[in-house]
C-alpha cells in the first residue's frame, strides 16, 4: 500500500506525458487527489495505539551492501505524509492557470510528490537518500524554468545549497553505515538506545568525537532544508522566483523534511552528541525566531516577508527539538504541521494578489480589502493563524512548544524567544495595514483587473484555513497521532543522555 | 438545579452569540435590517441565561463555587492534560451578568448608532464575536482557557476599533492596541510557561493547591505573578502600557462603551482578581503602586483633553488604577466591586457620549458643544447620574460604594496610596464636571451645538437603564455574598471595610471636586485661562499626555524599525554574502579549471571521441539495412557471448 502510494504519482506523469499537454493538469489534480485519498486510507489501516512501524515492505535491492527496499510508516510519518499529499493536492488545483510548457511542469510537480512521499516512508537509509535527491531535480526545474526574472540565480543556490547539506549528510550516513553494518534506521535506532542504555557515550560509532561530528554533519545538512539560521539565505530567492505553487510545496512540505530528518534520524542516532549541542541549537533557533521575524519586518516585496516569517516559525521546530523534553518536541512537530498549511496558505495569498497586480511591493498596494472582500478575510485568517491567535493551529504549536522548551534546560533562552511574537504582530498587521486597509488607490479600483478571489482560488484556500481551525479547535486528534513515537522512542533516550551529561558535568 | 442543568445554561450563553456570529457573517446582509434583530435575540439568550445563573448562585450559601467539567482538549506529553472547563462562583456570575446586560443594551444602542452604516451588518457580526469571546474568558476553570478567550477578545477589539479602517486613523489605532496588548501577553505566555513547568495543569484550583502546599513558590510563582500582572497591564490600559486606549476611540461609539470601558479593558483585573492566590505579596506591591499611578496620571490627563471620549478613555485608566490599587492592597472585594460598578456607570457614559456625538453629527470635541441640557434631556439627566456615580455621591451611587471600599484598603495598608487615591477622587470628580459643564451646560458654542437634537428610543432606553443600575447596583448586600474572597494567608484580610475617616474623607472628595468643578467651569469660565497662566508647564505636559507616544516612538518604534533594517542588510549583505562569496569563488575556481577542461580534459575527450568517430564510420558501413545482415551478426553476437560464458 505504502509503495502504492510512493509510486502512483509516477505513473502519473508517465501519463502526462502518454497525453496532450492540455491534459496534463487534470492528470496531477487527479493523481495529487488520489494520493490524498490513498494516505487517508493508509491512515485508516494503521492502528496507531500500537505504535511501531506498521505496513512495512521490504525487499533486498542490493545485496551486496545490504541495500533493502524497506518501507513503513509511524504516526510521525503518517502526519507528513498527509501534510504531504494535502497540501500537493491544493498546490496542483492552484497549478491550473501555469501555461508554459504544461507536460513537463505537470509531470515534474508528479516526480517531486513522489520524492517527498519517499522520504518520509523510508526506512532503509539509501533509500532514504535516494528520495531525499530524487526531490532536488524537479525542484530545481521547476524553479528553474516555470519561476520569476532571477530564477536560474535562485535555481542554482536551491541547488548547490541543498547539495552541499545532502553531501554532508551522506558522508555521516556512510559513517553510521560502515560502523553499524546496515542501512535500516529502525536497527541503528536500537543500536543507539542500547550503547546509551548500556553507558557507552561514544555511541553508535564507538567515538565521542566522532559521534559529535557526524551529528554535527546531519545537523547541517537537515538545517538547510529547515532553514535554520545562518543556513536560510537560499530560502528567500527560491521563494521569490519560485510560482506560486511550488512555494506552496517548498514551504509547506520541503521545509518539513529537515525537521522529519532530525526527528526520524539525527537525533535517535546520535543522542549523546543531540544533547551535548542542545544549547548551541536553541541559541540557533532563537535567533531564527526573533532575527527571522526582524528581517520579515524590514521586507517591501510580500512574498520575501513570508519567506522570512517562515524561516522565523520554523526556528520553533529547532527550539523544541533541542529542549528534548515530550512537550518541546510534540510542540515542534506541530509547529512543522500547522506552518506546512498555513504557510502554503500565504504563499496562495501572495500569488492571488501577484497575478492581478503583477508586483509584490507592499508599499504599492492599499485598501483591497474593499475591492476583494472574500479574499480579504482569507488573507487576514491566515495572518492571524501565523501570528498564533488561539482556534487556530498556530497557537497550539506555540503555547506547547514555549511550554516544552522553559521545561527543558535552557530557560532563559525560551523566555527570551518570546519576543519574537511581538515582532510577528507587528509585521503582520503593518502589512495587514499597507496592503489591505486604507483608501484603495485607483490602479486597484477597477473590477475587472481586481475580481474577488476566483472559485478555484477558493477551493485552494479554503480547505487549507478548514484545516488550520480544525486543528486549532480540535488539536488532539493530530498530536494523538504522532506523539507515541516521541513519547516511547525519542524522549526516554534524550532524558537519558542528558542525565549523561548531566554527569558529566557534574 | 443540578450540574447538568447549569451546564446547558453555560453551553448556552456561549453558544447562541456564537451561532449569532456565524449566521450574522454569513447571511446578516441579506436579511431583513440586515440581522440587527437576530444578534440581539442571541445576546438576549446569553443575557437571560445569565441572569438564571446569577440568582442561582445568590441563592446559595455564601463562598459557593463548583467546577463544570473538566474535559480534556489536548495531551502535550509529560503526562499533561490541559484541559477546558467552566468555573462557577460569585465571580463568574457577577461577571456573566455585566457582560451579557452591556453586550445586549450596546447592540440595542447600536441599532440606532450605526443606523446607515454600509457595514450595518458586519458591525452586529463582530459584537456577536467579542461577546463569545469575553464569555469564553469569563467562564473558563483554567490559564490556558482563560489565555484562549483573552487573545480572541484582542482580536475583535482590533477589528471593531479598526471598523472604518479605510481611514488612516483607525487602522492604525487598531494596530497599536493589538501590538501594545500583545506586549503584555508575553507576561501571560511566561506565566503559562512557568505553571505549565512546576503544576503540570492550569486549573486555577490545582495551582492554588499547589501554591498552598508550597510547592509552588519562590522567585518563579512571583515571576508568574507580575507575568499575568504584566498581560493586565497591557489589557487594562495601565502605564506605561495604557496608550493604545486613548487611540482605541476611533472605533465607534458602542464599541467603546462596551470594549474598552466596560468589559474588555476589566479583563486584566478580573485576572488578577481570579489568580489572586498565586499573587504573593512582592508582586502585590507592584499591583497597588502601579494602580495608584496610573489612577493619578491619567486623572491628570483627562483634565487637559477636549475630545469628549479622549476624556473618558483616560478617566476608564484612572478607574482601572484603582480597582488594581485595590486588589494590590487586599482589597479584594472592593475591587472586583468597583469593576462591576464602573462597568455600569461608564458603559453609561459612553453612550451618553454617543448620543451626544449622534445629536451633533459626529463632533466630538466639546469646545464646539454646550447648552445640550434643554436639546436632549434624557441624554443629559443620565448622563449627570453617572457623572454623580463617577465622583462617588455618598450613600446614593454605586461609585461611592466602591470606590470608598478600595480607599479604606489602601487605608490600612499603606497611607501614601490612600492619599493618592484620594488626590485622583478629587480629581476624578473635578474633570467629569468640567466635561458636564462644557458638553451640557452653558450657552451652545457652534451651529450643530444649536441643532443638536436627542436620539432616538433605541438609544435612550439603555441610557435609562444604565443610570438605574449606575445608582442601585450599590445598594444592599448582594455583592458581599457574591464576591466573598477567597481566604488567603499571603495578604491579610480581603473582606470589604468600611472605616469612618476614609468614609469622610471620600464623601469630601467626591462632593468638593464637584462643586470645585462647577465653581471653576460653570460660574468663572470666563476667568479659567487667567487661573491657568501659572500652570502652563503642568498643563503642557498634561494635554500632551507626558509625551508617552513620542518616548516611544524615540525609545522603542524607531530602534525597532532601526534594527529590522540593519538585519536585512546583515542578511543580505552578511549571510547571504558569504554564501554568494563561496559560490562566486567556486565559479572562479571552476573557471580556472575549466580552461584546463576546455583544452586538456576535454581535448583528450575529443580525441577518443574522433577515434570512435572514426571507428563509428567503419561499423556504420554495417548499418547497411540488410535484415538478412542483421540476423547474422546478432547470432554471431549471441554464439560470442555463449562462447566467452562457457570459457570463463
Amino acid at each position: 500500500m505504502l509503495s502504492l502510494l510512493v509510486f502512483l504519482p509516477v505513473a502519473g506523469a508517465l501519463l502526462c506525458c502518454a497525453l496532450p499537454a492540455k491534459h496534463a493538469r487534470s492528470v496531477n489534480v487527479a493523481f495529487s487527489g488520489l494520493a490524498l485519498l490513498i494516505s487517508i486510507a493508509v491512515w485508516q489501516q494503521m492502528d496507531l495505539s500500537a505504535g511501531g512501524y506498521q505496513l512495512q515492505q521490504q525487499a533486498v535491492w542490493i545485496e551486496a551492501v545490504g541495500i533493502n527496499y524497506h518501507v513503513g510508516i509511524d504516526g510521525v510519518g503518517l502526519a507528513l505524509v498527509l501534510l504531504t499529499t494535502f497540501v500537493s493536492f491544493v498546490s496542483a488545483i492552484a497549478s491550473w492557470n501555469i501555461d508554459k510548457l504544461q507536460k513537463g511542469y505537470h509531470m515534474l510537480f508528479l516526480m517531486l510528490l513522489t520524492g517527498m512521499l519517499g522520504v518520509f516512508v523510508a526506512l532503509d537509509l539509501f533509500l532514504f537518500y535516494v528520495f531525499w535527491e530524487i526531490m532536488l531535480l524537479p525542484m530545481y526545474f521547476l524553479i528553474g524554468i516555470w519561476g520569476g526574472p532571477r530564477r536560474h540565480y535562485a535555481a542554482i543556490k536551491f541547488f548547490l545549497y541543498t547539495l552541499f547539506g545532502s553531501v554532508l549528510l551522506l558522508a555521516a550516513v556512510i559513517l553510521v553505515v560502515l560502523k553499524c553494518d546496515t542501512w535500516s534506521i529502525p536497527q541503528i535506532t536500537a543500536l543507539a538506545r542500547q550503547a546509551l542504555e548500556a553507558g557507552d557515550a561514544g555511541g553508535i560509532l564507538g567515538s565521542v568525537g566522532l559521534s559529535l561530528a557526524a551529528f554535527i554533519a546531519m545537523f547541517i545538512g537537515f538545517a538547510v532544508k529547515i532553514p535554520s539560521f545562518p543556513f536560510h539565505t537560499w530560502l528567500p530567492d527560491a521563494h521569490v522566483e519560485a510560482p506560486t505553487p511550488i512555494s506552496m510545496i517548498l514551504a509547506g512540505i520541503l521545509l518539513k523534511m529537515g525537521g522529519y530528518g532530525l526527528i526520524r534520524i539525527a537525533y535517535p542516532f546520535f543522542p549523546q552528541a543531540a544533547i551535548d549541542s542542545g544549547l548551541v541549537i536553541t541559541i540557533i533557533s532563537v535567533i531564527a525566531i526573533v532575527y527571522g521575524a526582524f528581517v520579515a519586518m524590514a521586507q517591501t516585496d510580500f512574498k520575501r516577508l513570508i519567506a522570512y516569517s517562515s524561516v522565523s516559525h520554523m526556528g520553533f521546530v529547532t527550539l523544541g527539538l533541542a529542549a528534548g523534553t515530550e512537550r518541546g518536541i510534540n510542540g515542534a512537530m506541530y509547529m512543522m504541521l500547522a506552518h506546512g498549511t498555513i504557510s502554503a496558505m500565504l504563499f496562495m495569498i501572495v500569488g492571488v494578489i501577484y497575478d492581478r497586480a503583477h508586483h509584490r511591493d507592499i508599499d504599492r498596494f492599499g485598501g483591497l480589502a474593499w475591492v476583494m472582500p472574500k479574499y480579504f478575510v482569507l488573507a487576514s485568517l491566515a495572518f492571524f493563524a501565523s501570528l498564533g491567535l488561539p482556534g487556530m493551529s498556530g497557537f497550539v504549536a506555540e503555547i506547547t512548544t514555549f511550554v516544552g522548551a522553559f521545561d527543558g534546560p535552557y530557560r532563559s533562552w525560551a523566555i527570551a524567544a518570546l519576543v519574537g511574537l511581538v515582532i510577528t504582530a507587528a509585521y503582520y498587521l503593518i502589512t495587514l495595514q499597507k496592503v489591505y486597509l486604507g483608501s484603495t488607490p485607483d490602479a486597484y479600483k477597477d473590477p475587472v483587473k481586481y475580481p474577488d478571489a476566483s472559485k478555484r482560488e477558493l477551493a485552494v484556500l479554503v480547505p487549507l484555513i478548514a484545516v488550520t481551525i480544525y486543528m486549532g479547535i480540535i488539536p488532539s486528534t493530530v498530536m494523538d497521532m504522532y506523539k507515541g513515537f516521541i513519547q516511547t522512542d525519542l524522549v526516554p533516550v534524550l532524558k537519558a543522555a542528558l542525565e549523561t551529561a548531566g554527569k558529566a558535568m557534574g | 438545579m443540578s450540574d447538568a442543568t447549569l451546564l446547558y445554561l453555560c453551553i448556552a450563553i456561549v453558544a447562541a452569540p456564537l451561532v449569532g456570529f456565524v449566521l450574522q457573517y454569513a447571511f446578516g446582509r441579506r436579511l431583513p435590517r440586515q440581522g440587527d434583530w437576530l444578534t440581539v435575540l442571541t445576546i438576549g439568550v446569553s443575557l437571560a441565561c445569565s441572569i438564571v445563573l446569577f440568582l442561582h448562585v445568590l441563592g446559595q450559601p455564601e463562598g459557593y463555587s463548583t467546577v463544570l467539567g473538566p474535559w480534556t482538549w489536548l495531551e502535550p506529553g509529560d503526562g499533561a492534560a490541559w484541559t477546558v472547563g467552566i468555573t462557577l462562583d460569585g465571580l463568574t456570575a457577577v461577571m456573566l451578568v455585566v457582560v451579557s446586560l452591556v453586550a445586549f443594551l450596546v447592540h440595542v444602542f447600536s441599532m440606532g448608532y450605526m443606523q446607515g452604516d454600509p457595514k450595518y451588518w458586519l458591525f452586529f457580526a463582530w459584537l456577536q464575536m467579542f461577546s463569545v469571546s469575553m464569555l469564553i474568558l469569563v467562564l473558563a476553570n483554567n490559564l490556558l482557557h482563560l489565555f484562549m478567550g483573552w487573545e480572541l477578545v484582542g482580536l475583535c477589539s482590533y477589528k471593531l476599533i479598526g471598523f472604518w479602517s479605510e481611514k488612516r486613523d483607525p487602522a492604525n489605532a487598531a494596530r497599536k492596541a493589538f501590538i501594545t496588548t500583545r506586549i503584555g501577553d508575553l507576561g501571560m505566555v511566561l506565566a503559562i510557561m512557568v505553571i505549565a513547568s512546576v503544576c503540570g495543569t492550569f486549573d486555577f484550583d490545582a495551582i492554588f493547591a499547589k501554591v498552598a502546599s508550597g510547592e509552588f513558590s519562590g522567585p518563579w510563582l512571583t515571576a508568574a505573578g507580575l507575568g499575568l500582572f504584566l498581560a493586565a497591564v497591557g489589557k487594562s490600559a495601565q502605564m506605561p502600557l495604557h496608550v493604545w486606549l486613548p487611540d482605541a476611540m476611533e472605533g465607534p461609539t458602542p464599541v467603546s462603551a462596551l470594549i474598552h470601558a466596560a468589559t474588555m479593558v476589566a479583563a486584566g483585573v478580573y485576572l488578577i482578581g481570579r489568580m489572586m492566590p498565586m499573587m504573593t505579596p512582592e508582586a502585590l506591591i507592584v499591583v497597588a503602586v502601579i494602580g495608584a499611578v496610573t489612577a493619578l496620571m491619567a486623572g491628570l490627563i483627562a483634565l487637559c483633553q477636549n475630545d469628549i471620549k479622549k476624556v473618558l478613555a483616560y478617566s476608564t485608566c484612572s478607574q482601572l488604577g484603582y480597582m488594581f490599587l485595590g486588589l494590590g492592597v487586599g482589597a479584594w472585594h472592593a475591587g472586583l466591586f468597583h469593576l462591576t460598578t464602573h462597568a455600569f456607570f461608564k458603559a453609561l457614559m459612553f453612550l451618553g457620549s454617543g448620543s451626544v456625538i449622534h445629536g451633533m453629527h459626529h463632533e466630538q470635541d466639546m469646545r464646539h458643544m454646550g447648552g445640550l441640557w434643554g436639546k436632549m434631556r434624557i441624554t443629559s439627566v443620565t448622563f449627570l447620574i453617572g457623572v454623580l456615580a463617577i465622583a462617588g455621591l455618598p450613600f446614593v451611587t454605586s461609585g461611592f460604594f466602591s470606590k470608598d471600599g478600595i480607599l479604606s484598603g489602601a487605608w490600612n495598608a499603606e497611607p501614601v496610596l490612600f492619599w493618592i487615591g484620594l488626590v485622583a477622587a478629587v480629581l476624578t470628580a473635578f474633570y467629569m464636571m468640567r466635561l458636564f459643564v462644557m458638553t451640557f451646560m452653558g450657552a451652545p458654542k457652534s451651529e450643530k451645538a444649536e441643532h443638536a437634537h436627542e436620539s432616538p428610543k433605541s438609544m435612550t432606553m439603555p441610557l435609562v437603564l444604565l443610570a438605574v443600575l449606575a445608582v442601585c447596583a450599590g445598594w444592599g448586600t448582594w455583592h458581599s455574598k457574591l464576591l466573598s474572597p477567597p481566604a488567603l494567608d499571603t495578604v491579610g484580610s480581603l473582606a470589604f471595610e468600611h472605616v469612618g475617616t476614609v468614609v469622610i474623607l471620600a464623601s469630601a472628595a467626591g462632593i468638593g471636586g464637584l462643586l470645585l468643578g462647577l465653581f471653576v467651569f460653570f460660574k468663572n469660565a470666563e476667568h479659567v485661562p487667567d487661573w491657568k497662566k501659572p500652570f502652563r508647564a503642568l498643563e503642557t505636559a498634561f494635554a500632551n499626555k507626558f509625551w508617552f507616544d513620542e518616548l516611544y516612538r524615540i525609545a522603542v518604534l524607531r530602534p525597532s524599525y532601526r534594527l529590522a533594517g540593519l538585519f536585512r542588510v546583515v542578511d543580505s549583505a552578511g549571510v547571504d554574502g558569504i554564501v554568494n562569496a563561496v559560490g562566486s569563488s567556486g565559479v572562479d575556481s571552476s573557471k580556472k579549471s575549466g580552461w584546463f577542461d576546455k583544452y586538456v580534459v576535454d581535448g583528450l575527450v575529443k580525441l577518443t571521441g574522433g577515434i570512435c568517430q572514426f571507428f563509428g564510420a567503419g561499423i556504420s558501413l554495417l548499418q547497411s539495412g540488410k535484415v538478412r545482415l542483421y540476423l547474422s551478426l546478432s547470432v554471431g553476437a549471441v554464439a560470442l557471448v555463449l562462447l566467452l560464458e562457457r570459457l570463463l
